[in-house]
């Protein structure tokens, strides 16, 4: 329980004056000389349970009381936090608002959302708390935005549900961000959060400078988390996996493929009747589900006069979680799958120019472009979707040209120059050589044993897993000479010399790439051993090539900053939208010429919650408390509860006085 | 009366004189040595008619009624009550207990004004006064004479009594019941804080020896109300432990002790033909004599 008013708790030991005056009496008896001896050792002997009791009684009643009028001024709050907090009315609260597509999941009763309930919540809470300045962070916009009072931070758009994922660990970055730059006085952070573990990454690296910089504050900051741990049974999700065009002009075909999940609880088999709409056209279908998930692969939906482009939704009837019913997909020809391979020899870029060229489905059409560093400006940069580059890292116009590349979408992965060349070292390579995106190729590291690739990244980027989920034999790859390579980006593979092999350097958009190996036969096993090249290609390609066609399917919330400068219509989605805010919801969107289709993260058809110990882990060592809500529940997490205190009170005056109430026949009459 | 001119405490001459106007009456036939006011269980030459008895052999023939020889042909004698006067034995308790008091006075100095004074009437219609102070043992006693100078010794005594001591009345009792000749009238003035059935035993003895016994249970007011609020020690007049107690809590059960010994105390008396006076110590001492004379004159006893 907590307090609005903690320092009046300093009277609490008031309470004790009832039983100081008793011991003070007691300390002041008279001394009596008595004759009738024998009636009060008669007296002594009977049972006197309920006279001492009722003395007792007496003297805790007297002390509830007063306990009571003292606790009741100093507002305490009926709320799920344990201990006491330090009570003091916060110079700054900041709001941490998680407004994923998981936050509306509705409770067992139903009606309200946790999102809803965790605003109502919230609201409440905060109104009863106060502070002098509120600041809302929100998973969408994630910049700190201040508010005068607590209600119009409720009531800003900001705090509606969206089908962008959230980032815990980044709006905590954020809010340490702000409160570096705004040096408040006593913070309070407030998370509301349904603990997804997608949205919480706890094995973020952020987590532990978080950890540290809020231990460094001289200000107390105090975390609170209101959380909504519960998952609610029989929720089901849709999700298209594929939708594309088959067929020509006379008899075109949408092919869909769609997968349902439904919540592990769920195991008897049911009939789910799906509604497929392609542009106002709807279809229906059932399907039977038997497991925790059923893809339907491959329907077919004849499409009217040769249709070549649009747009659609698959969904499911509502269910506890109304984010996750429906899912839109776009479809067109497909563009071809153009590479444009760089080449500084011929024999190191063979086997990228052969991987790139077999598409894996027949039915696209691809394009492999090769050129010499000298041929550069035949390239036609506007279709194309990977550039493989080998040899020295561009410069001057051409790295523009490859810049203006990356930032359209394009994929690049850079290869390291040859090491018989003639102009090897000068001027690309070393540390006076040119470099692309922070990074540079150092030295060519010929050490005496092959080294082998040790650790890969295979949840995620190009070294993935595949689908079934068997690893690339990454590990099989053996170079005997590689570039050490400098910059900053993220290591997706690792070699036995600690060097990295493949590292992808971050930007906004696009995907920088440096491999350390070169492709000839003579330095390394990876042309020879094809798989994971023809993987990585292809991968690239396909992340490239969604930056070509007139269409795209992107998830909520990545694509903010692909379109930021586009004109957005919206074709299908949630009509109460903000235009504002059209990259962070599910839908529809035509963008100049282009169809973009916009869906929630996958991570959000799959609500594993954080356990407790991993909650309290991620907040170790710094003022934390969490109380557990469900979405539907009624009461306010915080409650000022004075009243209650007061009534205490009352009631044990009450008692008190009924006690102390003499008796009406006093045995008094019994002498005479 | 009075021989001595000496002022006593406990003597009022003006309550005196107004009790001297009632007789100090005997409830049962008294067994004197002189003739007196009071009734004996002997036939004698009183001219108070007692009843007509056939005549024997022997007896006096100036006793014989003439008339009724002349009505019925037969030989009666005619006999008449005899008067006597009584012994009073008072017993005074001056154990530790009756030196408690809370209107003036103690226990004991009211127990000294109504035996004197009672001293006093008895003497003065020609009773034998003895006297018997008791505490643990009996710590005075004076044998019953009827002479008015016997009054001074009697209230020299009183006078003297200090209240000390455990009560041991029952043993007292017992042992005067044996001690002092039959048919008495012996009055207690104590507190009686004994158990009522060892008294019950004292005063069955008192009775089969034909004593006339009339108790006089003093009480103080406090020792009825117990008006105490604050926590009190309280420390025994007798000498025993001293409790400490918080009179809000034990009052209950303290009135609830005393008004179970009264009401044994009373069924006591009345199995035991006691004539039992509970006083309050806060009443005068006159009107509390005055109607115990009254009561006796009548020729009943309170019981």
């Amino acid at each position: 329980m907590s307090f609005l008013q903690p320092w009046l708790l300093l009277a609490l030991p008031l309470f004790l004056i009832p039983l100081i005056i008793h011991l003070v009496n007691q300390w002041r008896y008279q001394t009596k000389q008595w004759g009738a001896m024998m009636f009060l050792l008669a007296a002594n002997r009977m049972s006197r349970g309920y006279a001492k009791l009722r003395q007792w009684l007496i003297l805790a009643m007297r002390m509830l009381a007063i306990a009571g009028l003292i606790l009741a001024i100093a507002r305490p709050l009926a709320s799920g936090w344990l201990g006491l907090t330090s009570g003091a009315r916060s110079d700054m609260t900041m709001v941490l608002f998680d407004r994923s597509p998981s936050m509306l999941q509705q409770g067992p009763v139903g009606g309200l959302s946790k999102l809803e309930s965790g605003s109502r919540q919230l609201q409440d809470a905060l109104s009863t708390l106060n502070s002098n300045r509120w600041v809302l962070i929100d998973n969408v916009a994630k910049l700190p935005q201040e508010f005068e009072k607590v209600d119009q931070l409720f009531e800003t758009t900001r705090t509606a549900a969206t089908s962008a994922s959230s980032d815990v660990p980044g709006m905590l970055t954020q809010a340490i961000e702000y409160l570096k730059l705004n040096k408040p006085g006593a913070t309070d952070i407030w998370i509301c959060s349904d603990l997804q573990e997608s949205d919480w990454n706890e094995k973020d690296q952020q987590w532990e400078a978080i950890r540290d910089t809020i231990k460094e504050f001289p200000q107390p900051i105090r975390i609170y988390l209101v959380a909504f741990p519960q998952s609610p049974a029989n929720n089901r999700t849709i999700r298209a996996t594929d939708a594309h065009l088959e067929g020509d002009e006379r008899n075109r075909e949408l092919v869909i493929s769609f997968e349902i999940r439904r919540d592990e609880t769920s195991n008897s088999a049911e009939k789910v009747p799906v509604d497929i709409e392609i542009e106002g056209v709807t279809t229906q279908l059932e399907v039977d589900i038997s497991g925790q998930a059923t893809e339907l692969k491959d329907h077919r939906i004849a499409l009217q006069n040769g249709q070549k482009r649009g747009w659609g939704k698959v969904s499911i009837p509502a269910d506890s979680n109304l984010a996750d019913n429906q899912f839109f997909f776009v479809f067109d020809e497909p563009p071809a799958r153009r590479t444009v391979v760089v080449r500084q020899s011929e024999k190191s870029t063979a086997p990228l120019s052969l991987a790139a060229s077999i598409s894996p489905d027949p039915r696209q059409s691809v394009s492999v472009q090769t050129v010499s560093l000298d041929e550069l400006s035949q390239v036609e940069w506007e279709n194309a979707g990977l550039l493989l580059w080998q040899g020295p890292l561009p410069s001057g116009s051409v790295a523009e040209d490859v810049s203006a590349f990356v930032k359209r979408g394009g994929q690049v992965i850079f290869f390291p120059p040859d090491v018989d060349g003639a102009d090897l070292g000068v001027p690309s390579w070393g540390e006076k050589s040119a470099d692309f995106q922070g990074g540079k190729w150092m030295q060519w590291m010929t050490p005496d044993k092959a080294p082998t690739i040790d650790q890969w990244r295979g949840d995620d980027d190009l070294l993935a897993a595949t689908r079934s989920g068997t690893s690339l034999p990454v590990g099989q790859l053996q170079t005997k000479g590689y570039a050490s390579w400098k910059g900053e980006g993220v290591n997706l593979a690792t070699l036995s010399t600690g060097e990295p092999w493949l590292v992808h350097v971050p930007t906004d958009v696009g995907g920088v790439y440096f491999c350390a190996s070169s492709l000839s036969p003579e330095t390394s096993n990876v042309a020879r051993n094809g798989v994971v090249i023809y993987a990585m290609i292809q991968r690239a390609l396909d992340a490239g090539m969604g930056s070509l066609g007139n269409t795209r399917s992107v998830v909520a919330g990545e694509s903010a900053l692909a379109f930021n400068d586009s004109n957005w219509q919206r074709l299908a989605g949630d009509e109460s939208t903000l235009s504002t805010e059209f990259a962070y919801h599910s839908g529809v969107y035509q963008i100049n010429e282009r169809l973009v289709a916009i869906n929630r993260s996958a991570a959000e058809d799959r609500p594993t919650t954080l356990v407790n110990e991993k909650v309290d882990e991620l907040f170790d060592g710094l003022d934390f408390s969490r109380v557990d809500t469900q979405a539907d529940a009624a009461s306010s997490i915080v409650q000022e509860v004075w009243r209650l205190f007061l009534v205490a009170m009352i009631i044990a005056m009450i008692v008190e006085a009924a006690l102390c109430v003499p008796k009406l026949a006093r045995p008094q009459g019994a002498a005479t | 009366m009075l021989t001595d001119r000496k002022t006593r405490s406990f003597i009022d001459p003006a309550v005196l004189g107004r009790l001297a106007r009632l007789p100090l009456s005997a409830r049962r036939p008294m067994l004197g040595q002189v003739s007196g006011r009071h009734v004996s269980p002997h036939r004698g030459a009183s001219v108070e008619f007692a009843e007509y008895r056939k005549y024997v052999p022997g007896d006096d023939l100036r006793r014989l009624d003439w008339r009724t020889y002349g009505r019925t042909d037969r030989y009666y004698v005619k006999e008449f009550e005899a008067d006597t006067n009584l012994r009073l034995c008072l017993v005074v308790d001056t154990s530790g207990s009756m030196n408690f008091g809370s209107v003036g006075m103690t226990k004991l100095d009211y127990a000294n004004h109504l035996a004197a004074s009672l001293a006093y009437l008895a003497v003065q219609q020609g009773d034998a006064v003895g006297l018997t102070c008791v505490a643990d043992k009996i710590v005075q006693s004076i044998p019953p004479k009827r002479n008015p100078a016997h009054l001074k010794l009697l209230f020299d005594t009183l006078e003297l009594a200090k209240p000390s001591g455990e009560t041991k009345l029952d043993v007292i009792l017992h042992e005067i019941a044996e001690t002092v000749r039959q048919r008495a009238l012996v009055i207690i003035l104590s507190d009686l804080f004994l158990e009522p059935a060892v008294l019950r035993n004292c005063f069955e003895h008192l009775r089969f020896r034909h004593h006339d016994v009339v108790a006089f249970h003093l009480l103080d007011p406090e020792e009825l109300s117990f008006p105490f609020q604050r926590p009190t020690r309280f420390i025994d007049l007798e000498g025993g432990p001293a409790i400490f107690a918080e009179p809000s809590e034990i009052a209950d059960r303290y009135h609830k002790a005393l008004k179970s010994y009264l009401a044994e105390l009373k069924d006591v008396v009345l199995a035991t033909a006691v004539d039992y006076q509970r006083i309050d110590t806060s009443e005068t001492y006159e009107s509390v004599l005055t109607r115990f004379l009254i009561d006796r004159s009548r020729g009943r006893g309170r019981r």
